[in-house]
């Protein structure tokens, strides 16, 4: 039963900030993803709950105990480091069963119990076909997948995994994304994970720590931030491709709030208005909408309030299961993602209509979300 | 701008045959992509038509001159790489001057020409700033500048963008359209990462062990893969490829997989048929992507394979990629966004038959592939 903590944690490296008081408690055998691009403090957050870093402020607790100042190796806490960080002289088998051998752990297991262990993990992760081979001899993902049996062929109070599988290809990926999950679940570990992939943390986060700048940005479940981003970068962040996101004006009229993007008036649903409040009446806003949220119509009745405008067709992505256009729309460029193509050329207009119900409204100032609410 | 011609194209390093008898024909204003795994040959190949790779035998033409042995600065091309390979000791703007100095081109003619690059690329305001420190995102665009500021007439590209973010990728991969679309120099693209050359080429080339494996448009790599490794290489989440077996019953084509009888469309027989060697009972490799199968809760008709929701992956709008278990096989499917599936509950699949590639379990080759629409 580990729950790890952090309370107003602070890492400064001479004079950077590489972690600014950050808080959040990751559950008993939770799945916790740890996302930001790089540099953002990923590294060094799993590097303070292993005990490779101390933190300059705050307290770091594993369930009820403070553990800012013990050694990693009293931490029972199994690291899989992004760089892999094999054993170049030993095998894989020698990598994979060390953790069981090394001196604190001395007759915890026998001979026939680790051999076991390291057949049960190495089939579990398809790499038991290698347990001869030297380290040198194998390809990145298949590195990457002894480091991670590595990792997991213990039962310790928590796993933390760097990047543990960003190195395989397409297929390898999927496949142990799914193997990894299925053995943190039977097991029941409290895991940490860390990557700077944005479809990687959906497909396994039971939640998801957005990090940039060392500051947490939103901690919630994949959905909830789906439906509900905090600001407009962790906006930009999920969801393939990026939200669109521009700067626009929000003014009333005739009883209605509207909304002036590059000239054209959309008019925003009339529940948005109390959240508003004063702003509705006249204000700079950042207006965002996801790619999949608006329609290319051929035909439609542009007036007013039909929240339909026109551009031009500029390029068209092709992904084998959706498109991608992208089409100028006065100075902006607009992305609409389709899973039909469209029997248009580059360069023909079209109308755009937008489905205001699924609009975010954003703070020009602070970027922070302010519609829609919870 | 000219066609870039490869005839017959050989390189070997040492011993090793890098590129095996390549012929390639890339259009005037074309944007062509290179893609294949990590040594494929796809980098020499580049490197041969910049010219800093010598050809071990074979020619290479732009339009109808013969530029085997011509030295790079006289082939007329650009280069921009994965790594920019900037000037550290320069800033922004006397990176992008450089290919104009060295040319010995008059300074305010120079200027100019910066001038409307940078504006083109949007780096205007960064003319001052040292390279070194700069975001990736700006030194992609820098090395771009500076690769397009004389305008080549050929346009060549390593992996430019494969290392940076997801979302820098996806704003430069849209930049670098725009970029071709208003330029209209010939490109030729090479890259690893199939989303890159699928969402940005007009044609690619697919390259594997040194030779070329498929080249068509995206559409047809993807619709009408020419054999299994081009059917498990282009695609994402990708195409699940397991055996089959063929059974001849009733003048019908029937696979057996997992014990399952599956229908194959008859539109499909005569092709076959044709196939040598085709017979009853033998075993063949069945692609199916993971968008082509559909998801049912309940057996509600005959001939769905039955498995076991190993694992969910969520997508963002509501979709999934399911890890499907089925014996100690794993299948992938794409969720259309309606199906809630449910962790370890059983599931049954239907692969949608117009939809299945066959392919030889020993040479690969798609024995369907011509009789798709």
């Amino acid at each position: 039963m580990t729950k790890i903590i952090f309370e107003n944690v602070t890492k400064i490296f001479g004079e950077n900030i590489v972690i600014n008081d950050i808080s959040f408690i990751c559950n008993d055998g939770e799945f916790f993803v740890i996302l930001g691009p790089s540099g953002a403090g990923k590294t060094t957050i799993m590097n303070l709950i292993a005990g490779l870093e101390e933190p300059s402020k705050g307290h770091i607790y594993l369930s009820d105990k403070i553990i800012n100042n013990i050694e990693p190796r009293y931490r029972n806490i199994a690291y899989a480091f992004e760089n892999y960080s094999l054993y170049p002289h030993l095998n894989v088998y020698e990598n994979i069963s060390f953790p069981l051998k090394s001196p604190i752990r001395k007759g915890q297991f026998s001979k026939e119990q680790i051999d076991a262990l390291v057949n049960e993990i190495a089939t579990k992760f398809q790499i038991k076909e290698l347990i001869d081979r030297n380290i040198t001899q194998l390809s990145g993902g298949q590195r990457q997948r002894v480091a991670l049996a590595r990792a997991l062929i213990r039962k310790p109070d928590v796993y933390l995994l760097d990047e543990a599988i960003a190195h395989l290809d397409a297929k390898l990926k999927h496949l142990t994304r799914a193997i990894l999950k299925g053995f943190q679940r039977q097991k029941r570990i409290t895991t940490i994970y860390a990557t700077p992939d944005q479809l990687e943390a959906v497909a396994l986060g039971d939640r998801i720590a957005v990090i940039d700048h060392g500051i947490m940005q939103q901690l919630d479940t994949s959905e909830n931030i789906y439906k509900y981003p905090a600001n407009i970068f962790v906006a930009r962040l999920f969801g393939e491709p990026s939200m669109n996101i521009f700067n626009g004006k929000l003014f009333s009229k005739e009883n209605k709030t509207l909304l002036n993007i590059n000239g054209a008036t959309l008019v925003v649903p009339d529940k948005a208005k109390e959240i508003l409040g004063e702003k509705s009446i006249e204000s700079q806003v950042i207006f965002g909408i996801r790619p999949a949220d608006i329609l290319i119509i051929k035909e439609g009745n542009i007036n007013n309030y039909s929240n339909i405008v026109t551009g031009e067709i500029k390029l068209i992505e092709y992904f084998g299961d959706s498109f991608v256009y992208s089409i100028k729309f006065g100075d902006f460029f607009i992305k609409i993602k389709l899973e039909k193509e469209l029997d248009m050329e580059i360069n023909e207009k079209v109308n755009l209509q937008f489905d205001m119900d699924k609009i975010f409204i954003f703070d020009k100032s602070t970027e922070k979300r302010i519609w829609p609410q919870r | 701008m000219p066609k870039v011609i490869l005839k017959n194209l050989f390189k070997k390093y040492g011993n090793v045959l890098a590129v095996e008898d390549l012929n390639l024909e890339i259009n005037d204003q074309e944007f062509f992509a290179i893609l294949g795994p990590s040594g494929c040959g796809k980098s020499s190949t580049l490197r041969m038509i910049a010219g800093l790779e010598e050809i071990t035998s074979g020619d290479i033409y732009f339009d109808e001159t013969r530029v085997t042995d011509l030295p790079p600065a006289e082939r007329d091309i650009a280069l921009a790489f994965e790594n920019y390979a900037l000037y550290t000791h320069l800033n922004v703007y006397q990176n992008i001057a450089f290919p104009l100095k060295i040319r010995k081109i008059p300074l305010k003619e120079i200027d100019r020409q910066v001038r409307e690059t940078a504006k083109f690329m949007q780096i205007t305001d960064i003319f001052e700033t040292n390279v070194k420190s700069l975001s990736g995102g700006q030194q992609q665009r820098v090395g771009v500048a500076r690769a397009l500021v004389r305008r080549p007439a050929v346009f060549l590209l390593d992996e430019p963008i494969s290392h940076l973010e997801a979302k820098l990728k996806e704003s430069m991969r849209t930049e670098l359209m725009r970029i071709h679309n208003d330029l209209k120099v010939t490109t030729i693209y090479v890259t690893h990462d199939q989303a890159e050359a699928m969402s940005m080429a007009d044609r690619i080339c697919i390259m594997n062990l040194g030779k070329i494996q498929q080249v068509g448009t995206p559409k047809e790599c993807y619709a009408k893969p020419a054999n299994e490794f081009i059917a498990g290489f282009v695609g994402e989440p990708p195409m699940n490829i397991l055996n089959a077996s063929i059974l001849g019953e009733d003048g019908r084509l029937k696979l057996e997989i997992f014990g399952e009888i599956i229908n194959f469309p008859d539109q499909y027989m005569p092709v076959l048929k044709e196939v040598k060697g085709w017979q009853k009972g033998r075993t063949v490799r069945l692609g199916i992507r993971p968008t082509d199968i559909r998801c049912f809760k309940t057996k509600k008709e005959d001939n769905l394979i039955e498995g076991e929701v190993y694992f969910i992956e969520s997508r963002n709008e509501g979709k999934f990629v399911l890890n499907v278990k089925i014996g100690d096989f794993y299948i992938l499917v794409k969720t259309d966004g309606i199906f809630e599936p449910e962790l370890n509950a059983k599931i049954y699949l239907k692969f949608i038959e117009d939809n299945i590639h066959l392919f030889d379990q020993d040479t690969g080759i798609n024995l369907n592939r011509t009789a798709r629409g």
